[in-house]
């Protein structure tokens, strides 16, 4: 299926080493600074553009053992790239991530880690991880990497969290993320699925049972917009994760609907895009300029030629015979928005618009169970401090559960999951 | 009015563009082709002794998709000699206002250059040129570079040549020896009536690290090779001042041809610059095709109007007197880089060259006091390199690896100004020569 394909190709040889030679390998770069795993980036383009394939593979698996993941998902024109100094001598920056991703496939494909990289795991000291993406993957390969024994426990049937699930086909092939596992696995590292904290087991008894607990539980499904019907409308976490494991199972629609304008609702309308060909709009009940999605994406939808409808409440689902026909929505005033905060005066006209399939990708909500933990909150995110230990001793948290602000993409959840191992390794010496 | 036109050793031609003897000189067609395009002149491919040759012949010095430089193993022409003598003639008919030059070369044997010699002025050639470079496959058989690398050998085989023709004699030297004003004096000697220079330097393009084979592989194996191409233009320039600069070549008006790594423009000024009368391509050719002419003759004519000369004679060697032997430099000439804030990128280069490898004299301070307006974000930009004018020795290195046009500028210090290193006192080369052993060293001879 033409959607389950990776949007962008590899670069071939020549390419990759013509695009690593643009690089001007400068001194303490500032695309290292930006890049949230600190890869030494100019080294490893170097190496590719020498032909040291596998010496690339190793720099960048030793800041960012989800290399692969992150050249594909990471949003390199707000990292790296955005800093490449080439962009100041308006040429275009060097291509990191697709770099990144060559040196990366390259090294999975054909060859193994350095046997100087698998430890012997000391079976002293023992760490649950609950949550197998990207922030507990990296934390284990850390904590492996620095022999110290790692179980990881995932609630979901496959591990690899939104990367194996919600990240989209076009980005990220779900045989990428699984590949990561794998190697994860390799070092040591078991990973027991449909395990699920607060139902199959409880913090206490990992906490009795392990010498540390780190979570990374990330968020959970967009909230209720509570209107009336909204159970007709699909989650875009479950669009995403039905477009990409079982793209069969999705409603047939001629009218597709997404509600929000974050980087998850566009991810949501460029999947639709691709599996319907129908039409497909956006509804956003704020102006474009209040988006947090990354101009590069909402960039991407508009040359995709989806209508963005701006200042847009849904006011109810209209549903008949017991099927979705259609949304009634209203117009908002710009200037009560702008005047006041919280206090949005519908005075705009009331409009029908046809769908048969309404996505709420209207941000991530933080799982509800946690309220239910005796641990500390920060905003309904999991308070951590500058080590990520949280409020219960030794009880650890990263990736998207403690990220209450500023960007959180699958890099910054990477090294959340690197530095907590740094931490729980130093707790343990 | 611009005068492209020159007059070589008594042989015409209509501009100084020639082709060199090459894969691109070997028919009548090509050099029809040529001509039609604008070449002034061209070398025929080296006709004399039988050859076979092998196949690959080439192989290249390339950085990424960019060819720097091609080794060849190309031998001379391996047409049957009638027939290249037929189709010179015709050539030459065909176009009387361009140059047709022959390049020979036979084996260490008097009567077999005589013979050919006495062919060539019959096919109506306008002059000889002697290979005495081929640097591969001809000197195992005593010919090619080996007569080109000894002097006794060049003097006489130039003059048994002399002797039997009344033909311009162009004598093509070789790079590969260690002092080419030796050869170049041989052939004068001898009689050459001009000189052409430089000819392929022997190379070995690469080897294969899967195979192990070195390139070009002719079935698994290699010889040593011929580099030409934009790579070489910087030997080539040397040689040509070195030669142009002889006494005997500037006593007797010795005209030089100048070839090597040429393919612009701006390259063939710089070899006019040196003391050549024309130039020849070959390298430029056989990656582009005849049609660079075009933009050869354009250039030039735009450069020489811009620059109010009317013939080539003009400026041919006007560059020569700024060289000098080094002890003349001026020791008191002191310059400064100076880094430019507000253009700089912030890639550090300067900073990690200076430090690394050559005075230590660029600092990284903070870019508050330099830039009052904050950039974009991002820590490194509060950085900024900064040369300490004291300790600056105005190597310029910094200045060749900034990325940034004309951010680095070498600033040129008053002589007033240079007691800036304490204890370090500007002297002549003499006075330090003499410091050093107690008599003068230099600028005893000039």
């Amino acid at each position: 299926m033409e959607f389950l394909k990776e949007s962008l190709p590899p670069l071939s040889l020549s390419e990759a080493i013509g695009e690593a030679s643009r690089c001007l390998y400068c001194w303490n770069p500032p695309c290292v600074t930006a890049c949230p795993t600190g890869i030494e980036i100019p080294k490893f383009v170097k190496r590719i553009e020498t032909g040291d394939f596998r010496g690339a593979a190793e720099v960048i698996l030793k800041a960012n053992f989800l290399g692969g993941t992150c050249g594909r998902v990471c949003p390199v024109e707000e990292l790296c790239e955005g800093a490449c100094v080439l962009t100041k001598l308006k040429k275009p920056s060097v291509s990191i991530g697709r770099l990144q991703r060559f040196a990366i496939d390259h090294f999975w494909a054909k060859q193994k880690l350095p046997s100087q990289w698998h430890i012997q795991i000391q079976k002293k000291k023992k760490v649950a991880i609950v949550g197998s993406g990207p922030a507990g993957l990296s934390c284990a390969a850390t904590l492996a990497q620095l022999g110290i024994e790692a179980v990881i426990f995932e609630k979901n049937r496959l591990p690899g969290g939104l990367s194996t699930y919600v990240i989209p086909s076009f980005r990220e092939p779900i045989e990428v993320s699984l590949k990561e596992v794998e190697e994860v696995k390799k070092l040591g590292v078991p990973i027991h699925t449909e395990k699920e904290l607060g139902k199959d087991f409880s913090l206490e008894e990992l906490r009795t049972a392990y010498d540390a607990v780190f979570l990374a539980i990330g968020l959970g499904k967009s909230p209720q917009l509570q209107i009336p019907g909204e159970a007709y409308f699909l989650d875009s976490l479950e669009f995403l994760s039905r477009a990409k494991l079982e793209p069969w199972s999705l409603p047939n629609a001629n009218n597709i609907v997404i509600i929000g304008l974050g980087n998850t609702a566009i991810d949501c309308a460029l999947v639709a895009k691709k599996i319907a060909r129908e039409k497909v709009s956006i509804l956003y009940r704020k102006r474009l300029e209040e988006s947090r999605a990354y101009p590069k994406e909402i960039e991407k939808v508009l040359k995709e030629a989806v209508p963005i409808q701006f200042l847009t409440m849904v006011k109810e689902a209209v549903v008949k015979e017991n099927k979705l026909v259609g949304l009634k929505c209203q117009r908002l005033n710009p200037h009560s928005i702008l005047d006041s905060v919280g206090k949005k005066e519908q005075t705009g006209i009331e409009f029908f618009l046809p769908a048969e399939l309404v996505i709420r990708a209207s941000g991530q909500q933080k799982p509800l169970w946690i309220t239910t933990m005796a641990i500390e909150l920060d905003n309904g995110f999991i308070k951590v401090n500058e080590k990520y230990e949280t409020s219960l001793p030794k009880v650890y948290a990263g990736g998207d559960c403690i990220r209450k602000k500023g960007m959180f993409s699958t890099v910054h959840a990477v090294e959340d999951g690197k530095k907590a191992a740094f931490s729980l390794a130093a707790s343990f010496s | 009015m611009i005068e492209l036109s020159i007059e070589f050793a008594g042989i015409r031609s209509i501009n100084p563009f020639w082709l060199a003897s090459g894969p691109p000189t070997n028919s009548a067609a090509q050099l029809n082709a040529a001509f039609e395009a604008g070449f002034g002149g061209a070398v025929w491919k080296t006709i004399g002794t039988a050859v076979e040759n092998v196949s690959n012949r080439y192989s290249s010095y390339k950085k990424w998709d960019r060819i720097l430089g091609l080794n060849n193993l190309e031998l001379i022409s391996d047409r049957p000699l009638e027939l290249n003598l037929k189709e010179i003639q015709e050539i030459k008919k065909r176009w009387p206002d361009r140059a047709v030059i022959v390049s020979i070369m036979e084996e260490y044997d008097r009567e077999k250059w005589e013979e050919l010699v006495k062919k060539v002025e019959a096919s109506g050639a306008d002059g000889i040129e002697l290979n005495f470079g081929c640097p591969h496959g001809m000197p195992e058989r005593g010919t090619g570079s080996k007569i080109g690398q000894d002097p006794i050998l060049c003097r006489e085989v130039t003059s048994w040549v002399k002797r039997v023709t009344r033909l311009p004699l162009i004598v093509k030297l070789t790079p590969n020896v260690t002092d080419i004003t030796q050869t170049a004096k041989a052939a004068i000697e001898g009689g050459a009536t001009a000189l052409s220079l430089i000819n392929t330097i022997q190379s070995i393009s690469g080897v294969d690290l899967d195979t192990f084979e070195v390139l070009p592989s002719i079935g698994g194996k290699s010889s040593y090779g011929g580099y030409s191409g934009e790579a070489i233009k910087p030997i080539a320039l040397s040689l040509t001042a070195k030669v142009a600069s002889m006494e005997m070549v500037q006593e007797k008006q010795v005209p030089i041809s100048a070839m090597g790594g040429i393919s612009t423009w701006r390259d063939s000024v710089e070899f006019l610059l040196l003391g050549a009368s024309s130039v020849q391509l070959c390298s430029a050719v056989m990656l582009n095709g005849f049609r660079i002419i075009e933009d050869l003759l354009s250039g030039l004519k735009h450069w020489m109007e811009a620059k109010g000369f009317s013939s080539i004679a003009d400026f041919r060697g006007k560059s020569l007197s700024h060289i000098v032997p080094f002890h003349q430099l001026e020791p008191t000439f002191k310059q400064i880089a100076q880094i430019d804030p507000q253009k700089c990128i912030h890639c550090f280069l300067c900073y990690i060259v200076c430090r690394d490898a050559a005075h230590h004299c660029i600092d990284l301070t903070d870019g508050k006091a330099l830039y009052p307006v904050i950039p974009s974000s991002g820590k490194h930009e509060w950085m900024f390199p900064k040369v300490r004018p004291e300790d600056c020795v105005g190597c310029s290195l910094c200045q060749h690896v900034c990325p940034v046009d004309s951010c680095i500028e070498m600033i040129t210090m008053e002589a007033q100004k240079l007691e800036l290193r304490p204890g370090i006192q500007m002297k002549s080369w003499e006075a330090i020569g003499k410091r050093a052993t107690g008599e003068v060293l230099y600028g005893c001879s000039d």
